[in-house]
């Protein structure tokens, strides 16, 4: 990309229709930094384009005469969506997705490819401009695109996995400053893929074997941080046998396996609450110059790699007492609100932070720090009672 | 295992010490000057005296803790969760009145049992109960200490049985003045099995808190009988109040108490303090009845309260005869007397007659049945059917009281031996709870408190006997008395042979405890073959699946026993439930069980019905199972609906399901759900395709497909199938009712026989034409482990149902 004069802004366009499916973009310059593009309420280039605009401003200027190259990232969920849409209990998942293989973009576009990886070799895909190898089918390149160019292919294919999704997620933290820092995460699953119709057929399907309801969800892996303790995993009507856990030192990480109730096959839901105990010592950090000066620092992410929730809760109760309260987040929020939480001995309530965040995926496995004042003496007071 | 060895042996260690610290509280009361007057025993002796109280009331605390403790294996075992079947009602109940406070109860019209009917909750339970941990949860969340309901919920039980414990030591102590004797019936009732079969922590039912209501009732009673206080009759008619908040048990005391007065008048002992507190008792505690929405009226005109009406009328009648002694000549008073009570008998008997004819009073199915043990079996197959109203076998007699069948003869001996007005009640108490307990098993629970009290009296007499006798053998000769001449080898051997016997009880009950009663039910763990132990969760898993993926208002079709537990773990409308008022509705479940597949699926749409849940151990010899139950089906849907016939249901004489079974079997709803494909799997390399594992047989009929169900889940080991109920196909109105089989007795047919366009009715049930009368063999038919509501002491069955005199 060539540019006439030094700026530092860059604008990214996507297609309308897709806007609504998209979870996240992230942009990387030369810094190697990732930058969260913000977006623009420009609706007349919205309605003239069908386009929704994206402003990014990098952490540099760019001369003119200068070629920079960026990293765009765009993570969408709900695009591909099974065909047939019911499939029963010995039928395999297929899948269809519409795109435009064009780089959309404000600009004009010199050159540009695109290259779609799919699960399996297609059933079906547009055939202009493309060359298929196997699972992946190229298009483009294509020359001297113009601004907002598009057009729209499909592609149709196997795919036999099951489409876990979280519709909703909350998480508790609940911090005492006697050492523990208690989590409970609160799971509504979803399998997305496309939903059994017909018979169960029992004879037929069993949770361990492979050659029915393929695309069933059997299991999911989390990662719980390494020191924590004291796991359990159950549902609204108690506890659930079927979970596994082991302190894995190599990863770093306490590896657990769960099954849910029963084998979600397509169109299915289930909740769940996985919930866990933190010792304090390694997420509650104290400022030397002021021991009245608290940081907890918290993962921000699910501990289930590669799903996404459409919503992320996460309920901060700090003690009670605790005065001056900040957050930093490294990703902007949906919505903040402040309540009072009431556990064992409370009068005056529990300082309670509610943060909202929607479309999370594993980009947002990062770490949030919650700061506060709390006077040491305190805690001696429920005990007291 | 290892931690339930070590509770075991916690218990039995610490029952010891409180055997030895018994004995020592009893030499010390009787405080003679011994032959060891040695300064030690003398200062041991007065010591103890002095340490007796507190020594007493530790060992008070020690039993009332383990009670609770002896309670818990269960959520040691599994997890903190409500058992069974009623208690899930109850829970139910309980977290409605938590959140919507006591009107919201009192209105709360539940919309999810009785489909389409409804039930009205308010008006239709003994709140108590629910009232209670609803109370505690309250009061816990005013004390920032916000325990979830649920744990309240499991936990009642056990508390409650330590004030059980407490009250029983109470009420020993007001009939015997020993606080030994307390003691022990404290310690007996704390572990006696046949009530922690009801009361360990997750059992979360009616009998939980009323036994302890029951126990405090009559120790209340029974201090206002000895004292004549107005205050202890009215706490006394406060506790009844509360008994009958929360059990119909209740009719037990408001019967029990009057038959006392009888007793007492006939022995000739009748008072003043007895007719204060009868006086006040029956007034008070009639109101306070009345208070209960459930009972109302019913305290007035139902069978069950006549014997205090009648008991207070007489002793009234009897007071003011008295009274007018003191003015009369003695022959004017013999003659006045004799008229009295000929008119008042008279009187009476007439009344209660006309009013048992014409209808006025009623006796309910369940007291009849303690009447007369066979009216049930005759004439209500729902109350026959539930496990817990078969009469009592020995063994469950030895099992749930353990020795304590053995003291209670010698407690009784007691009382008769050295007579008062508490003995006398404890007795009759005693002897009446025998005869209800061997009517119906269930009754065992309302007994266990009334031998251990009788053990309590009886085992302390024996020790104090035995260790007189000892006593006085280490006496000098002369101070001998000739009262206690027992050779002390004997003294000794008794008593150590009375030790052995309470602590063996202590350990039978804590097996009992742990082995046999601390099972959730909705939970079964069994062992691998490398001997892990493992869960078998079906239930929950397929209660939670109809939870998560059918939608909101689906209707579930199941057998009553489930209703409950498809209400409070699925949250979903369920057709009948274990409360069992309604029995026509029951029948019709239990008609389309036994139905043919064309049938039911009529009944099934009639009723809305979108899911069909039956129960199946035969591929994991779980032998709790529908087609074990359903010979009752068959009879209670027989017995309102009487082409619904059981012999029809016997091949070659008898119930199985093989081969040789009857066409109307292996072609009902029931049999072709259960057994829906089964045919297709091995449960044994041994063994053909499709062996039953629970009935021990291969299955007789293979290879059918379902038309109108269609198998909509089916749990890990198969327990629990759930079968979705097609919609109709297209142009699928016409067709034609099977031959011979009348349905749905409200419905007329619509179209006549033949007049069908559509005769390729393949499915239709091959009528068995009705054969002699043989003498079938009555094969055995599970019972329900359900309880068939407690509400119903006093709702009548008879009355709303035609009921088929029908003999089986």
């Amino acid at each position: 990309m060539k540019k006439k004069k030094a700026l530092n802004t860059y604008y990214i366009a996507v297609p309308r229709e897709y806007d609504q499916f998209l979870a996240l973009i992230l942009v990387r310059d030369k810094n190697n930094k990732d930058i969260v593009p913000v977006r623009i309420q420009d609706n007349s280039v919205q309605a003239q384009y069908n386009a929704t605009i994206y402003k990014v401003d990098l952490t540099h200027y760019v001369e003119s005469n200068q070629e920079e190259q960026l990293i765009i990232t765009e993570t969408y969920f709900n695009r591909m969506s099974a065909l047939p849409k019911k499939i029963t209990i010995f039928e395999d998942q297929n899948v269809e997705i519409y795109d435009n293989p064009h780089f959309f973009s404000p600009y004009p576009t010199e050159k540009s490819q695109t290259t779609y990886k799919l699960a399996s070799s297609p059933i079906f895909y547009t055939e202009e401009d493309a060359t298929a190898k196997g699972g992946n089918i190229e298009y483009g390149p294509y020359r001297n695109d113009g601004a907002f160019t598009r057009s729209k292919i499909r592609l149709h294919f196997e795919n036999t996995r099951p489409f876990p999704v979280f519709k909703n997620v909350t998480r508790v933290i609940e911090v005492s400053h006697w050492g523990n820092i208690a989590i409970e995460d609160f799971y509504k699953l979803a399998n997305e893929g496309a939903e059994l119709t017909g018979e169960y057929n029992k004879v037929d399907f069993n949770k361990y074997t492979q050659h029915t309801g393929k695309n069933s969800l059997k299991n999911l892996k989390a990662k719980l941080p390494y020191n924590s303790w004291g796991v359990y995993y159950k549902d609204e009507v108690g506890n659930i046998s079927t979970s596994r856990a082991f302190r894995d030192s190599a990863s770093n990480s306490v590896d657990m396996t769960i099954e849910p109730r029963f084998a979600l096959l397509g169109g299915w839901k289930s909740n769940f609450y996985i919930g866990y105990n933190l010792p304090a010592k390694y997420t509650l950090f104290v400022e030397k110059a002021d021991p009245t000066n608290y940081y907890l620092r918290q993962n921000s992410g699910l501990i289930f790699k590669g799903i996404m929730a459409e919503e992320f809760t996460i309920k901060v109760i700090l003690p009670e007492g605790a005065t001056e309260i900040n957050y930093q987040f490294p990703f902007p929020l949906n919505e903040v609100s402040e309540e009072k939480s009431f556990s064992y001995f409370d009068f005056e309530g529990r300082p309670t932070f509610v943060f909202k965040i929607k479309n999370v995926v594993d980009y947002h496995d990062q770490t949030f720090t919650v700061n506060y004042k709390f006077s040491q003496n305190s805690i001696i007071r429920e005990p007291l009672m | 295992l290892f931690f339930f060895f070590f509770k075991q042996k916690t218990a039995y260690e610490m029952l010891r010490s409180l055997v030895g610290s018994e004995m020592c509280i009893r030499d010390s009361n009787e405080g003679e000057a011994s032959v060891l007057d040695s300064p030690f025993v003398q200062t041991l002796n007065s010591n103890a005296q002095k340490w007796a109280p507190a020594l007493r009331m530790t060992i008070l605390l020690m039993i009332s803790i383990l009670a609770v403790v002896v309670r818990v294996f269960s959520v040691i075992r599994f997890e903190s969760i409500i058992h069974e079947f009623d208690p899930w009602f109850n829970y139910r109940t309980t977290q409605y009145l938590a959140k919507e406070g006591v009107y919201g109860l009192w209105n709360w019209y539940d919309s999810e049992s009785w489909y389409p009917l409804g039930r009205s909750v308010g008006g239709t339970v003994y709140p108590g109960l629910m009232v209670t941990s609803a109370s505690v949860y309250w009061v816990l969340h005013q004390l920032s200490i916000p325990v979830d309901i649920r744990n309240v919920c499991v936990f009642l039980a056990p508390v409650f049985a330590a004030f059980t414990s407490i009250a029983a030591y109470l009420m020993t102590n007001v009939i015997t003045k020993r606080p030994e004797a307390g003691l022990f019936s404290a310690l007996f009732v704390a572990i006696v099995p046949s009530y922690m079969s009801r009361s360990v922590a997750g059992s979360y039912d009616n009998e939980g808190v009323s036994i302890f209501a029951l126990v405090f009732t009559f120790y209340m009673y029974l201090k206002a009988a000895d004292t004549g206080s107005l205050l202890w009759s009215c706490g006394a008619s406060l506790a009844f109040f509360y008994m009958v908040s929360a059990w119909g048990g209740y009719a037990f005391i408001i019967n029990i108490i009057p038959i006392y007065i009888v007793a007492v008048f006939l022995s000739g002992n009748i008072n003043n303090r007895l007719y204060v507190s009868y006086t006040v008792f029956y007034v008070l505690g009639t109101i306070y009845a009345m208070q209960i929405p459930f009972v109302g009226f019913q305290a007035i005109h139902s069978s069950e309260h006549m014997a205090s009406h009648g008991v207070f009328i007489f002793l009234q009648v009897y007071m003011f005869i008295n009274w007018i002694k003191q003015y009369i000549t003695k022959s004017a008073f013999k003659a006045l007397t004799r008229l009295v009570i000929f008119t008042f008998v008279s009187l009476l008997v007439l009344g209660f007659l006309y009013l048992t004819f014409t209808g006025k009073t009623k006796w309910s199915g369940r007291s009849l049945t303690l009447l007369d043990p066979t009216y049930a079996k005759k004439f209500i197959p729902i109350i026959a059917s539930v496990s817990e109203h078969q009469a009592t076998t020995w063994s469950s007699f030895f099992f749930d009281l353990h020795y304590l069948v053995m003291f209670t003869p010698i407690g009784l001996y007691y009382c008769l031996k050295k007579p008062s007005e508490g003995k006398l009640f404890a007795a009759i108490y005693t002897v009446l709870m025998v005869y209800f307990a061997s009517v119906m098993v269930r009754l065992l629970l309302v007994l266990a408190p009334a031998v251990s009290i009788m053990s309590g009296m009886g085992v302390s007499y024996l020790i104090r006997f035995l260790i007189k006798n000892l006593k006085n053998a280490l006496k000098s000769s002369k101070k001998q008395s000739s009262k206690y001449n027992v050779p002390s080898e004997f003294s000794v051997v008794g008593i150590l042979l009375i030790s052995y016997l309470v602590c063996t009880y202590t350990f039978h009950a804590n097996i009992a405890g742990a082995e046999s009663y601390s099972h959730p039910s909705v939970i079964l763990a069994t062992r691998d073959q490398q001997g892990n132990r493992l869960i078998i969760d079906d239930f929950r898993e397929a209660y939670y699946w109809l939870r998560q993926n059918t939608k909101p208002e689906a209707k579930i079709m199941s057998w009553w026993d489930y209703g409950y537990q498809i209400t409070g773990f699925s949250n979903r409308t369920v057709l009948v439930d274990n409360n069992t008022w309604n029995n026509s509705h029951i029948a019709t479940v239990g008609t389309a069980m036994a139905s043919s597949e064309e049938d039911a699926y009529e009944i099934a749409e009639k009723l809305d019905v979108d899911y069909v849940l039956v129960i199946f151990g035969g591929y994991s010899y779980y032998s709790g199972d529908d087609i074990n139950k359903f010979l009752w089906m068959v009879r209670i849907g027989g017995g309102v609906f009487p082409h619904i016939k059981e012999e029809d249901f016997y091949g070659s004489g008898q119930y199985r399901v093989d081969g040789q079974a009857s066409q109307t079997m292996l072609n009902c709803l029931m049999y072709k759900l259960s057994y829906y494909r089964f045919d297709e799997v091995k449960t044994d390399y041994w063994k053909p395709a499709g062996y039953d594992t629970v009935r021990q047989t291969e299955i007789g009929n293979k290879g059918y497909k379902l038309r109108r169900f269609e198998e909509a889940f089916t749990s890990e080991r198969w327990i629990v199938r759930i079968f979705k109920v097609k919609p109709r196909e297209n142009r699928d109105g016409l067709y034609i009712r099977s031959k011979g089989v009348i349905n749905y007795p409200s419905d007329t047919a619509t179209f006549k026989e033949g007049s069908s366009l559509f005769t390729n009715h393949k499915y239709s049930t091959k009528v068995v034409p009705p054969k002699k009368r043989k003498t079938i063999t009555v094969s055995t038919c599970l019972l329900y482990t359900s309880d068939a509501a407690d509400d119903l002491l006093c709702v009548d069955l008879g009355g709303r149902r035609i009921i088929k005199k029908k003999k089986y």
